[in-house]
Protein backbone atom coordinates (compact mmCIF):
# COMPACT_ATOMS: atom_id res chain seq x y z
CA UNK A 1 0.00 0.00 0.00
CA UNK A 2 2.44 2.51 1.26
CA UNK A 3 4.63 1.20 -1.52
CA UNK A 4 2.26 2.35 -4.20
CA UNK A 5 1.81 5.61 -2.88
CA UNK A 6 4.80 6.30 -3.41
CA UNK A 7 5.26 4.84 -7.07
CA UNK A 8 1.48 6.87 -7.53
CA UNK A 9 3.62 10.18 -6.30
CA UNK A 10 6.89 9.69 -8.31
CA UNK A 11 4.81 8.93 -11.42
CA UNK A 12 2.63 12.07 -11.16
CA UNK A 13 5.82 14.20 -10.62
CA UNK A 14 7.33 12.84 -13.52
CA UNK A 15 4.31 13.15 -15.68
CA UNK A 16 4.22 17.02 -14.52
CA UNK A 17 8.19 17.42 -14.94
CA UNK A 18 7.92 15.73 -18.86
CA UNK A 19 4.78 17.09 -20.08
CA UNK A 20 5.69 20.94 -20.96
CA UNK A 21 9.03 20.03 -22.19
CA UNK A 22 7.79 17.64 -24.66
CA UNK A 23 4.80 20.08 -25.35
CA UNK A 24 7.74 22.62 -26.43
CA UNK A 25 9.56 19.84 -28.68
CA UNK A 26 6.71 18.76 -29.54
CA UNK A 27 5.92 22.56 -31.34
CA UNK A 28 9.08 23.24 -32.41
CA UNK A 29 9.03 20.01 -34.77
CA UNK A 30 5.24 19.85 -35.67
CA UNK A 31 3.45 21.65 -38.69
CA UNK A 32 1.43 24.42 -38.19
CA UNK A 33 -2.07 22.32 -39.59
CA UNK A 34 -1.05 20.08 -36.44
CA UNK A 35 -1.15 23.33 -34.15
CA UNK A 36 -3.34 25.33 -35.05
CA UNK A 37 -6.02 23.34 -34.61
CA UNK A 38 -9.09 22.94 -32.42
CA UNK A 39 -7.86 19.96 -30.49
CA UNK A 40 -4.10 19.55 -31.15
CA UNK A 41 -2.96 15.51 -30.91
CA UNK A 42 -1.36 14.80 -27.89
CA UNK A 43 1.36 12.64 -29.94
CA UNK A 44 3.36 14.29 -32.69
CA UNK A 45 1.98 13.88 -36.46
CA UNK A 46 4.34 14.67 -38.94
CA UNK A 47 7.36 15.52 -37.49
CA UNK A 48 9.14 18.14 -39.26
CA UNK A 49 12.50 19.65 -38.80
CA UNK A 50 11.59 22.78 -41.36
CA UNK A 51 11.42 25.28 -38.49
CA UNK A 52 14.75 24.25 -37.55
CA UNK A 53 15.83 24.82 -40.83
CA UNK A 54 14.27 28.54 -41.24
CA UNK A 55 15.86 29.33 -37.90
CA UNK A 56 19.29 28.12 -39.65
CA UNK A 57 18.88 29.71 -43.16
CA UNK A 58 18.22 33.06 -42.07
CA UNK A 59 21.85 33.07 -41.35
CA UNK A 60 22.66 36.51 -39.39
CA UNK A 61 19.79 36.83 -38.22
CA UNK A 62 20.66 33.23 -35.99
CA UNK A 63 24.24 33.52 -36.07
CA UNK A 64 24.79 37.07 -34.95
CA UNK A 65 22.87 36.10 -31.79
CA UNK A 66 24.24 32.54 -31.51
CA UNK A 67 28.09 34.38 -31.97
CA UNK A 68 27.18 36.88 -29.23
CA UNK A 69 26.00 34.43 -26.52
CA UNK A 70 28.48 32.27 -27.07
CA UNK A 71 31.12 34.73 -26.97
CA UNK A 72 29.70 36.25 -24.64
CA UNK A 73 28.99 33.18 -22.23
CA UNK A 74 32.80 32.38 -22.56
CA UNK A 75 34.54 35.37 -21.71
CA UNK A 76 32.26 35.75 -19.03
CA UNK A 77 33.70 32.11 -17.64
CA UNK A 78 36.92 33.30 -18.41
CA UNK A 79 36.82 36.37 -16.24
CA UNK A 80 34.53 34.96 -13.88
CA UNK A 81 37.39 32.26 -13.25
CA UNK A 82 40.36 34.73 -14.02
CA UNK A 83 38.63 36.87 -10.29
CA UNK A 84 36.82 33.75 -8.67
CA UNK A 85 40.09 31.31 -8.31
CA UNK A 86 42.30 33.48 -6.19
CA UNK A 87 39.70 35.56 -4.63
CA UNK A 88 38.38 32.27 -3.21
CA UNK A 89 41.17 30.64 -2.34
CA UNK A 90 42.22 34.33 -0.73
CA UNK A 91 38.52 33.94 1.41
CA UNK A 92 39.40 30.38 2.61
CA UNK A 93 42.05 31.14 4.41
CA UNK A 94 40.55 33.97 6.44
CA UNK A 95 39.07 33.43 9.46
CA UNK A 96 35.05 32.31 10.53
CA UNK A 97 34.29 35.67 11.31
CA UNK A 98 35.69 37.45 8.10
CA UNK A 99 34.86 34.86 5.83
CA UNK A 100 31.17 34.97 7.20
CA UNK A 101 31.00 39.18 7.14
CA UNK A 102 32.29 38.71 3.52
CA UNK A 103 29.73 36.43 2.32
CA UNK A 104 26.61 38.19 3.82
CA UNK A 105 27.90 41.42 2.03
CA UNK A 106 27.15 39.23 -1.15
CA UNK A 107 24.32 37.96 -0.01
CA UNK A 108 22.70 41.81 0.75
CA UNK A 109 24.35 42.58 -2.68
CA UNK A 110 21.92 40.16 -4.82
CA UNK A 111 19.20 41.16 -2.77
CA UNK A 112 18.94 44.07 -4.69
CA UNK A 113 16.44 43.57 -7.55
CA UNK A 114 18.96 43.65 -11.23
CA UNK A 115 16.87 46.53 -12.29
CA UNK A 116 18.66 48.71 -9.53
CA UNK A 117 21.88 47.39 -10.81
CA UNK A 118 21.10 47.02 -14.84
CA UNK A 119 20.22 50.79 -14.84
CA UNK A 120 22.84 52.96 -13.65
CA UNK A 121 25.52 50.42 -15.35
CA UNK A 122 24.07 50.71 -18.77
CA UNK A 123 24.14 54.51 -18.18
CA UNK A 124 27.61 54.13 -17.33
CA UNK A 125 28.35 52.08 -19.91
CA UNK A 126 26.83 54.44 -22.64
CA UNK A 127 29.51 57.03 -21.54
CA UNK A 128 31.88 54.98 -22.02
CA UNK A 129 31.35 52.98 -25.06
CA UNK A 130 30.68 49.82 -23.47
CA UNK A 131 26.85 49.63 -24.28
CA UNK A 132 25.85 46.89 -27.05
CA UNK A 133 29.29 45.18 -26.61
CA UNK A 134 30.67 41.72 -26.29
CA UNK A 135 32.88 43.10 -23.73
CA UNK A 136 30.81 45.01 -21.87
CA UNK A 137 27.62 42.28 -21.61
CA UNK A 138 30.12 40.28 -20.64
CA UNK A 139 31.32 42.52 -17.55
CA UNK A 140 27.32 43.02 -16.54
CA UNK A 141 26.98 39.33 -16.44
CA UNK A 142 29.51 38.73 -13.84
CA UNK A 143 27.82 41.04 -11.69
CA UNK A 144 25.19 37.79 -11.08
CA UNK A 145 28.03 34.99 -11.86
CA UNK A 146 30.83 36.17 -9.54
CA UNK A 147 29.08 35.55 -6.39
CA UNK A 148 27.79 31.81 -7.12
CA UNK A 149 31.61 31.01 -8.67
CA UNK A 150 32.93 32.20 -5.63
CA UNK A 151 30.11 30.55 -3.27
CA UNK A 152 31.20 27.15 -5.12
CA UNK A 153 35.08 27.80 -4.72
CA UNK A 154 35.20 28.99 -1.16
CA UNK A 155 33.56 25.59 -0.39
CA UNK A 156 36.19 23.56 -2.78
CA UNK A 157 38.79 25.25 -1.63
CA UNK A 158 38.05 25.12 2.30
CA UNK A 159 38.08 21.21 1.92
CA UNK A 160 40.96 20.48 0.83
CA UNK A 161 43.37 19.87 4.05
CA UNK A 162 45.48 22.70 4.85
CA UNK A 163 48.51 20.13 5.79
CA UNK A 164 49.37 19.46 2.47
CA UNK A 165 50.08 22.61 1.52
CA UNK A 166 52.16 23.18 4.68
CA UNK A 167 54.12 19.94 3.36
CA UNK A 168 54.86 21.76 0.50
CA UNK A 169 55.77 24.58 1.91
CA UNK A 170 58.31 22.98 4.01
CA UNK A 171 59.55 20.96 1.09
CA UNK A 172 60.94 23.99 -0.24
CA UNK A 173 57.52 25.21 -2.42
CA UNK A 174 57.11 28.96 -2.89
CA UNK A 175 53.50 29.47 -2.29
CA UNK A 176 52.31 30.10 -5.94
CA UNK A 177 53.89 26.52 -6.56
CA UNK A 178 52.33 24.85 -3.63
CA UNK A 179 49.05 26.77 -4.75
CA UNK A 180 49.31 25.17 -9.03
CA UNK A 181 50.97 21.92 -8.15
CA UNK A 182 48.67 21.07 -4.94
CA UNK A 183 45.51 23.33 -4.65
CA UNK A 184 44.84 23.55 -7.64
CA UNK A 185 44.25 19.97 -9.56
CA UNK A 186 42.88 18.61 -5.90
CA UNK A 187 40.07 21.34 -6.80
CA UNK A 188 39.99 20.80 -10.40
CA UNK A 189 36.46 19.21 -10.35
CA UNK A 190 35.19 22.28 -8.41
CA UNK A 191 37.01 24.58 -10.77
CA UNK A 192 35.04 22.97 -13.65
CA UNK A 193 31.76 23.20 -11.85
CA UNK A 194 32.25 27.23 -11.15
CA UNK A 195 32.79 27.31 -14.87
CA UNK A 196 29.97 25.55 -16.68
CA UNK A 197 27.30 27.48 -13.52
CA UNK A 198 29.07 30.80 -14.77
CA UNK A 199 29.15 29.58 -18.80
CA UNK A 200 24.99 28.82 -18.09
CA UNK A 201 24.51 31.70 -16.01
CA UNK A 202 25.68 33.78 -18.93
CA UNK A 203 23.79 31.75 -21.80
CA UNK A 204 20.69 32.34 -20.54
CA UNK A 205 20.91 35.54 -18.48
CA UNK A 206 18.46 38.12 -19.80
CA UNK A 207 17.66 41.33 -17.57
CA UNK A 208 21.06 42.61 -18.31
CA UNK A 209 21.23 41.62 -21.75
CA UNK A 210 18.00 43.33 -22.75
CA UNK A 211 19.51 46.65 -21.05
CA UNK A 212 22.98 46.48 -22.47
CA UNK A 213 21.57 45.75 -25.99
CA UNK A 214 20.06 47.26 -29.11
CA UNK A 215 21.07 45.90 -32.34
CA UNK A 216 22.84 43.17 -31.42
CA UNK A 217 20.70 40.53 -29.30
CA UNK A 218 21.55 37.31 -27.84
CA UNK A 219 19.79 34.16 -28.06
CA UNK A 220 17.40 34.69 -25.15
CA UNK A 221 16.10 38.27 -26.59
CA UNK A 222 15.80 37.16 -30.04
CA UNK A 223 13.18 34.12 -28.41
CA UNK A 224 11.79 37.06 -26.18
CA UNK A 225 11.41 38.56 -29.70
CA UNK A 226 9.34 36.08 -31.18
CA UNK A 227 7.36 35.68 -27.90
CA UNK A 228 6.25 38.97 -27.55
CA UNK A 229 5.64 39.05 -31.73
CA UNK A 230 4.00 36.17 -31.64
CA UNK A 231 5.40 32.98 -33.64
CA UNK A 232 4.98 29.92 -31.65
CA UNK A 233 7.13 28.01 -33.90
CA UNK A 234 10.02 30.34 -34.18
CA UNK A 235 10.00 30.89 -30.35
CA UNK A 236 9.50 27.40 -29.51
CA UNK A 237 12.56 26.56 -31.89
CA UNK A 238 14.96 29.10 -30.67
CA UNK A 239 13.67 27.94 -26.62
CA UNK A 240 15.00 24.48 -28.26
CA UNK A 241 17.92 25.93 -29.62
CA UNK A 242 18.80 28.01 -26.55
CA UNK A 243 18.16 24.67 -24.11
CA UNK A 244 19.92 21.61 -25.70
CA UNK A 245 23.26 22.59 -25.18
CA UNK A 246 22.62 23.53 -21.43
CA UNK A 247 21.01 19.94 -21.44
CA UNK A 248 24.32 18.06 -22.99
CA UNK A 249 26.28 20.01 -20.46
CA UNK A 250 24.49 19.62 -17.26
CA UNK A 251 24.11 16.12 -17.84
CA UNK A 252 27.98 15.26 -18.79
CA UNK A 253 28.72 16.74 -15.47
CA UNK A 254 25.87 16.18 -13.93
CA UNK A 255 27.25 13.92 -11.01
CA UNK A 256 29.40 17.09 -9.89
CA UNK A 257 26.13 18.99 -9.71
CA UNK A 258 25.36 18.93 -5.58
CA UNK A 259 23.59 20.83 -3.37
CA UNK A 260 26.76 21.03 -1.29
CA UNK A 261 28.62 23.15 -3.99
CA UNK A 262 25.75 25.63 -3.42
CA UNK A 263 25.59 25.90 0.12
CA UNK A 264 29.14 25.04 1.33
CA UNK A 265 30.45 28.22 1.55
CA UNK A 266 27.67 29.21 3.87
CA UNK A 267 28.41 25.87 6.24
CA UNK A 268 31.54 27.62 7.38
CA UNK B 1 49.31 38.52 0.78
CA UNK B 2 45.11 38.08 0.71
CA UNK B 3 44.47 41.35 0.02
CA UNK B 4 46.03 41.17 -3.08
CA UNK B 5 44.08 37.99 -4.27
CA UNK B 6 40.97 39.09 -2.88
CA UNK B 7 41.37 42.92 -4.73
CA UNK B 8 40.22 42.75 -8.31
CA UNK B 9 36.92 41.14 -6.85
CA UNK B 10 36.71 43.94 -4.03
CA UNK B 11 37.18 46.01 -6.73
CA UNK B 12 34.70 44.08 -9.00
CA UNK B 13 31.75 44.23 -6.28
CA UNK B 14 32.76 47.82 -5.44
CA UNK B 15 32.30 49.00 -8.75
CA UNK B 16 29.37 46.99 -10.49
CA UNK B 17 27.10 46.04 -7.14
CA UNK B 18 28.02 48.51 -4.47
CA UNK B 19 28.32 52.12 -6.64
CA UNK B 20 25.22 51.19 -8.98
CA UNK B 21 22.99 50.56 -5.77
CA UNK B 22 24.05 53.63 -4.47
CA UNK B 23 23.22 55.44 -7.35
CA UNK B 24 19.75 53.86 -7.46
CA UNK B 25 19.57 54.75 -3.51
CA UNK B 26 20.16 58.39 -3.86
CA UNK B 27 17.70 58.69 -7.28
CA UNK B 28 15.02 57.15 -5.13
CA UNK B 29 15.47 59.74 -2.69
CA UNK B 30 16.00 62.79 -4.85
CA UNK B 31 12.66 65.04 -5.92
CA UNK B 32 11.95 64.84 -9.67
CA UNK B 33 11.22 68.34 -10.12
CA UNK B 34 13.92 70.14 -7.93
CA UNK B 35 16.47 67.08 -7.41
CA UNK B 36 16.66 67.75 -3.58
CA UNK B 37 16.21 65.24 -1.38
CA UNK B 38 12.63 64.31 -0.89
CA UNK B 39 10.51 61.43 0.12
CA UNK B 40 7.91 62.32 -3.00
CA UNK B 41 8.91 59.10 -4.42
CA UNK B 42 8.17 56.64 -2.26
CA UNK B 43 4.96 58.83 -1.54
CA UNK B 44 4.11 58.71 -5.16
CA UNK B 45 4.54 54.96 -5.14
CA UNK B 46 2.28 54.10 -2.21
CA UNK B 47 -0.74 56.45 -3.96
CA UNK B 48 -0.37 54.55 -7.05
CA UNK B 49 -3.34 51.53 -7.29
CA UNK B 50 -0.56 49.32 -9.91
CA UNK B 51 2.26 49.68 -7.00
CA UNK B 52 -0.05 48.16 -4.09
CA UNK B 53 -0.85 46.15 -6.89
CA UNK B 54 2.63 44.78 -7.75
CA UNK B 55 3.58 44.70 -3.90
CA UNK B 56 0.50 42.44 -3.34
CA UNK B 57 1.53 40.14 -5.99
CA UNK B 58 4.75 39.44 -5.64
CA UNK B 59 4.29 38.79 -1.95
CA UNK B 60 1.28 35.93 -2.95
CA UNK B 61 4.06 34.81 -5.48
CA UNK B 62 6.90 34.23 -2.99
CA UNK B 63 4.79 33.06 -0.04
CA UNK B 64 2.69 30.45 -1.74
CA UNK B 65 5.39 29.18 -4.40
CA UNK B 66 8.16 29.19 -1.03
CA UNK B 67 5.63 26.97 1.07
CA UNK B 68 4.77 24.99 -2.31
CA UNK B 69 8.00 24.44 -3.20
CA UNK B 70 9.86 23.74 0.06
CA UNK B 71 6.74 20.71 1.05
CA UNK B 72 7.08 19.21 -3.26
CA UNK B 73 11.77 19.79 -2.44
CA UNK B 74 10.83 17.84 0.93
CA UNK B 75 8.29 15.38 -0.36
CA UNK B 76 10.97 14.37 -3.23
CA UNK B 77 13.77 13.83 -1.29
CA UNK B 78 12.27 11.55 1.27
CA UNK B 79 11.62 9.48 -1.56
CA UNK B 80 14.56 9.90 -3.59
CA UNK B 81 16.69 9.42 -0.66
CA UNK B 82 16.23 5.90 -0.19
CA UNK B 83 19.04 4.26 -2.06
CA UNK B 84 18.31 2.24 -5.04
CA UNK B 85 19.08 1.98 -8.87
CA UNK B 86 15.54 3.58 -9.48
CA UNK B 87 16.18 6.54 -7.32
CA UNK B 88 19.08 7.22 -8.82
CA UNK B 89 17.86 7.47 -12.60
CA UNK B 90 15.20 9.15 -10.52
CA UNK B 91 17.66 11.92 -8.75
CA UNK B 92 18.97 12.54 -12.64
CA UNK B 93 15.44 13.22 -14.29
CA UNK B 94 14.51 15.53 -11.20
CA UNK B 95 17.63 18.07 -11.23
CA UNK B 96 16.59 18.91 -15.34
CA UNK B 97 14.54 21.79 -14.78
CA UNK B 98 17.62 23.24 -13.06
CA UNK B 99 19.15 22.79 -16.55
CA UNK B 100 16.24 25.01 -18.64
CA UNK B 101 16.76 28.60 -18.51
CA UNK B 102 14.17 30.76 -16.71
CA UNK B 103 13.49 32.36 -20.24
CA UNK B 104 12.56 28.86 -21.66
CA UNK B 105 10.37 28.08 -19.01
CA UNK B 106 8.61 31.00 -19.41
CA UNK B 107 7.95 30.40 -22.90
CA UNK B 108 6.82 26.99 -22.13
CA UNK B 109 4.33 27.66 -19.43
CA UNK B 110 2.84 29.71 -22.02
CA UNK B 111 2.05 26.77 -24.36
CA UNK B 112 0.54 25.22 -21.25
CA UNK B 113 -1.66 27.94 -19.54
CA UNK B 114 -2.76 30.09 -22.73
CA UNK B 115 -6.50 29.60 -23.07
CA UNK B 116 -6.38 27.12 -25.72
CA UNK B 117 -3.06 25.81 -24.09
CA UNK B 118 -2.59 22.07 -22.79
CA UNK B 119 -4.02 22.74 -19.26
CA UNK B 120 -7.02 23.04 -20.39
CA UNK B 121 -7.01 20.59 -22.73
CA UNK B 122 -6.52 18.24 -20.56
CA UNK B 123 -8.63 19.02 -17.41
CA UNK B 124 -11.55 19.24 -20.48
CA UNK B 125 -10.33 16.05 -21.75
CA UNK B 126 -10.92 14.00 -18.06
CA UNK B 127 -14.01 16.19 -18.28
CA UNK B 128 -12.51 17.92 -14.35
CA UNK B 129 -13.79 21.59 -15.96
CA UNK B 130 -16.36 22.49 -18.68
CA UNK B 131 -15.01 25.89 -20.12
CA UNK B 132 -11.53 26.99 -20.34
CA UNK B 133 -9.92 28.73 -17.19
CA UNK B 134 -8.35 31.82 -18.58
CA UNK B 135 -4.81 31.66 -16.91
CA UNK B 136 -3.24 34.74 -18.48
CA UNK B 137 -5.83 37.40 -18.10
CA UNK B 138 -5.00 38.58 -14.60
CA UNK B 139 -6.16 38.20 -11.02
CA UNK B 140 -5.88 35.13 -8.86
CA UNK B 141 -5.58 32.73 -12.03
CA UNK B 142 -2.47 34.57 -13.10
CA UNK B 143 -0.97 34.53 -9.98
CA UNK B 144 -1.19 30.77 -9.27
CA UNK B 145 -0.04 29.84 -13.33
CA UNK B 146 2.97 32.17 -12.06
CA UNK B 147 3.25 29.91 -8.75
CA UNK B 148 3.18 26.97 -10.55
CA UNK B 149 5.47 28.06 -13.36
CA UNK B 150 8.36 28.71 -10.66
CA UNK B 151 6.95 25.12 -8.93
CA UNK B 152 7.90 23.38 -11.81
CA UNK B 153 11.50 25.44 -12.03
CA UNK B 154 12.74 25.76 -8.66
CA UNK B 155 10.94 22.82 -6.37
CA UNK B 156 14.53 20.80 -8.05
CA UNK B 157 17.01 23.37 -6.11
CA UNK B 158 15.14 22.71 -3.15
CA UNK B 159 15.13 18.99 -3.45
CA UNK B 160 18.99 18.97 -3.95
CA UNK B 161 19.72 20.92 -0.88
CA UNK B 162 16.87 19.51 1.53
CA UNK B 163 18.61 15.63 -0.16
CA UNK B 164 22.01 16.42 0.93
CA UNK B 165 20.59 17.15 4.44
CA UNK B 166 18.64 13.81 4.65
CA UNK B 167 21.75 12.04 3.22
CA UNK B 168 23.69 13.54 6.51
CA UNK B 169 21.32 11.83 9.06
CA UNK B 170 23.50 9.13 10.67
CA UNK B 171 21.29 6.13 9.82
CA UNK B 172 21.76 4.58 13.07
CA UNK B 173 19.68 7.27 14.87
CA UNK B 174 16.67 5.24 12.61
CA UNK B 175 17.81 2.05 13.50
CA UNK B 176 17.74 2.67 17.10
CA UNK B 177 14.46 4.15 16.63
CA UNK B 178 13.17 1.24 14.94
CA UNK B 179 14.03 -0.42 17.74
CA UNK B 180 12.98 1.18 20.15
CA UNK B 181 9.44 0.99 18.77
CA UNK B 182 8.71 4.39 16.83
CA UNK B 183 6.54 4.82 14.04
CA UNK B 184 7.37 5.91 10.43
CA UNK B 185 5.76 9.42 11.47
CA UNK B 186 7.29 10.02 15.00
CA UNK B 187 10.38 8.97 13.40
CA UNK B 188 9.96 11.71 10.56
CA UNK B 189 8.78 14.01 13.06
CA UNK B 190 11.21 13.33 16.01
CA UNK B 191 14.32 12.58 14.53
CA UNK B 192 14.38 14.08 10.60
CA UNK B 193 12.64 17.45 11.01
CA UNK B 194 14.69 18.33 13.97
CA UNK B 195 17.81 17.30 12.02
CA UNK B 196 16.86 18.78 8.82
CA UNK B 197 15.92 22.38 9.83
CA UNK B 198 19.34 23.85 9.23
CA UNK B 199 18.80 22.65 5.16
CA UNK B 200 15.46 23.72 5.38
CA UNK B 201 16.69 27.19 6.60
CA UNK B 202 19.18 27.15 4.22
CA UNK B 203 16.49 26.47 0.89
CA UNK B 204 14.22 29.18 2.66
CA UNK B 205 16.76 31.46 2.55
CA UNK B 206 18.27 30.86 -0.54
CA UNK B 207 15.36 30.75 -2.54
CA UNK B 208 13.48 33.46 -0.54
CA UNK B 209 15.71 35.93 -1.87
CA UNK B 210 14.62 34.84 -5.83
CA UNK B 211 11.15 34.55 -4.73
CA UNK B 212 10.72 38.07 -4.17
CA UNK B 213 13.11 39.06 -6.84
CA UNK B 214 11.42 37.07 -9.68
CA UNK B 215 11.15 38.57 -13.08
CA UNK B 216 11.63 36.77 -15.85
CA UNK B 217 8.50 34.60 -15.67
CA UNK B 218 5.89 37.22 -14.83
CA UNK B 219 7.70 39.42 -17.43
CA UNK B 220 7.24 37.13 -20.25
CA UNK B 221 4.07 35.44 -19.21
CA UNK B 222 1.95 38.74 -18.79
CA UNK B 223 4.27 41.46 -19.00
CA UNK B 224 1.66 44.45 -18.10
CA UNK B 225 -0.78 42.57 -17.61
CA UNK B 226 0.18 41.23 -14.60
CA UNK B 227 2.99 43.05 -12.63
CA UNK B 228 5.17 42.08 -9.48
CA UNK B 229 8.08 44.53 -8.27
CA UNK B 230 10.26 43.60 -10.27
CA UNK B 231 9.08 43.79 -13.29
CA UNK B 232 6.75 47.34 -12.01
CA UNK B 233 10.72 48.48 -11.83
CA UNK B 234 11.83 47.60 -15.18
CA UNK B 235 8.49 48.52 -16.91
CA UNK B 236 8.50 52.36 -14.94
CA UNK B 237 11.37 52.69 -16.32
CA UNK B 238 11.20 51.14 -19.88
CA UNK B 239 7.50 52.68 -20.77
CA UNK B 240 7.35 55.60 -18.80
CA UNK B 241 10.86 56.56 -18.61
CA UNK B 242 10.68 57.11 -14.71
CA UNK B 243 13.82 56.29 -13.28
CA UNK B 244 13.14 57.95 -9.91
CA UNK B 245 10.20 56.14 -9.57
CA UNK B 246 11.80 52.81 -10.72
CA UNK B 247 14.92 53.26 -8.13
CA UNK B 248 12.39 53.88 -5.35
CA UNK B 249 10.30 50.79 -5.82
CA UNK B 250 13.67 48.36 -6.51
CA UNK B 251 14.91 49.99 -2.73
CA UNK B 252 11.46 49.15 -1.44
CA UNK B 253 11.64 45.49 -2.86
CA UNK B 254 15.05 45.38 -1.27
CA UNK B 255 13.45 46.76 2.03
CA UNK B 256 11.09 44.13 2.18
CA UNK B 257 13.24 41.11 1.72
CA UNK B 258 15.71 41.79 4.02
CA UNK B 259 12.82 42.40 6.40
CA UNK B 260 11.58 39.09 5.47
CA UNK B 261 14.70 37.50 6.07
CA UNK B 262 15.26 39.11 9.76
CA UNK B 263 12.02 38.27 10.53
CA UNK B 264 12.55 34.68 9.56
CA UNK B 265 15.47 34.12 10.95
CA UNK B 266 14.42 35.71 14.41
CA UNK B 267 11.29 33.57 14.11
CA UNK B 268 13.05 29.86 13.40
CA UNK B 269 16.02 30.99 15.96
CA UNK B 270 19.27 29.82 16.83
CA UNK B 271 18.58 26.06 16.08
CA UNK B 272 17.32 26.41 12.68
CA UNK B 273 20.80 28.65 12.05
CA UNK B 274 23.24 26.25 13.48
CA UNK B 275 24.59 25.48 9.55
CA UNK B 276 24.29 29.18 8.22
Amino acid sequence: MKQATIFLVVIIFTILLLFPLYIMFKISVSQPSDIFTEKPSYLIRHFTLSHFKDIFASRGTFFLPLRKSLVVALLSTFFSLLIAIPSAYAISKFNYRLRYILILLIFMLRMMPEISIALPISIGFIKIGLFDTYFGLAIAHLIKILPVACFILVGIFSSIPIDLEKQARIDGCSRLRAFIWIVLPLSLSGIVVAGIFSFLLSWDEFIYASYLTLAHPTLPLKMYYYVSHPDIFYSATYAMIITIPVLILTFTFQKYIKAEYLSGAIKG
Amino acid sequence: MEIILISPLLIFLLCFMFLPIWRTLILSFKDTLSNQFSLSNYKDLIQQASFRKALYNTIFIAGVSLVLEITLGLILALILSRNTKITAGLRMLFILPLAIPTVVVAVMMSYIFSSSGWINRILMDLSLIKAPISWMSGGINSLIMIVLADCWKVTPLVMLILLAGIQSIDKDLYRQARVDGAGSLHIFRQITLPLLAPYITCAVIIRGIDAFRIFALPFILMGQNLKVLGTYAYLEYAEYNNAYLSAASSVLLFIMILAALVIYIKAVGKKGLSLA
